[in-house]
């Protein structure tokens, strides 16, 4: 299991690795670390 | 959410198992603020892979109840595609597993929904939830609303 979130940083190409995951993507908006 | 709930194991792994994670900086990122609609940080947005949106959240959450908002996202995400059975599947998980949520009300009316579409339109199980939720939850806004299938 990872350790961490293994966040990405672009909402298109997530879509497309969603798309062949069968995952649905988890967008967080945020300014800083909170 | 840096400090506190995104460390646990139990956010790691949902997070893993249901979703891509996407971070986007909203000062690096107008663009997308604008796009999204974003007004608050943080914004959490549950999108399918063709991008259409199905859950909105705003502002930090512990790990259990981030965990009971994510299924319930997912809960949303089926029943707007309607794929009722794995709507109702984690619907009942926020009931059964996270019981102590604000949003098991919000589950329980859609749980409802999903009962009523798989059984065809068939009302008498989605009405044996909503009368659960009047009786469980009779305050919330979701017992209001499952209210009118009984006047």
């Amino acid at each position: 299991m990872a350790k961490e979130i293994a966040w990405k940083s672009e909402i298109e190409s997530s879509l497309k690795e969603a798309k062949a995951s069968g995952k649905g993507v988890l967008v967080e908006f945020n300014h800083a670390p909170s | 959410m840096d400090a506190v709930t995104y460390p646990q194991d139990q956010i790691v792994a949902f997070i893993h198992d249901y979703f891509v994670p996407v971070r986007i900086h909203t000062d690096a990122h107008p663009e997308l603020c604008a796009k999204y609609h974003v007004a608050w940080t943080p914004t959490f947005l549950v999108l399918d892979p063709d991008g259409t949106e199905h859950y909105r959240d705003i502002g930090y959450l512990p790990p259990a109840d981030f965990v009971a908002h994510l299924t319930l996202a997912l809960g949303h995400t089926a029943l707007e595609q309607k794929d009722y059975a794995t709507a109702a599947k984690f619907f009942q998980t926020v009931i059964d597993r996270h019981g102590s949520s604000e949003v098991v009300p919000e589950a329980l009316y859609c749980l409802g929904i999903a009962k009523n579409r798989i059984s065809g339109g068939t009302a008498d199980e989605r009405k044996a939830i909503w009368g659960r939720l009047m009786e469980t939850h009779p305050k919330s806004d979701w017992a209001k609303k499952a209210s009118s299938a009984f006047d």
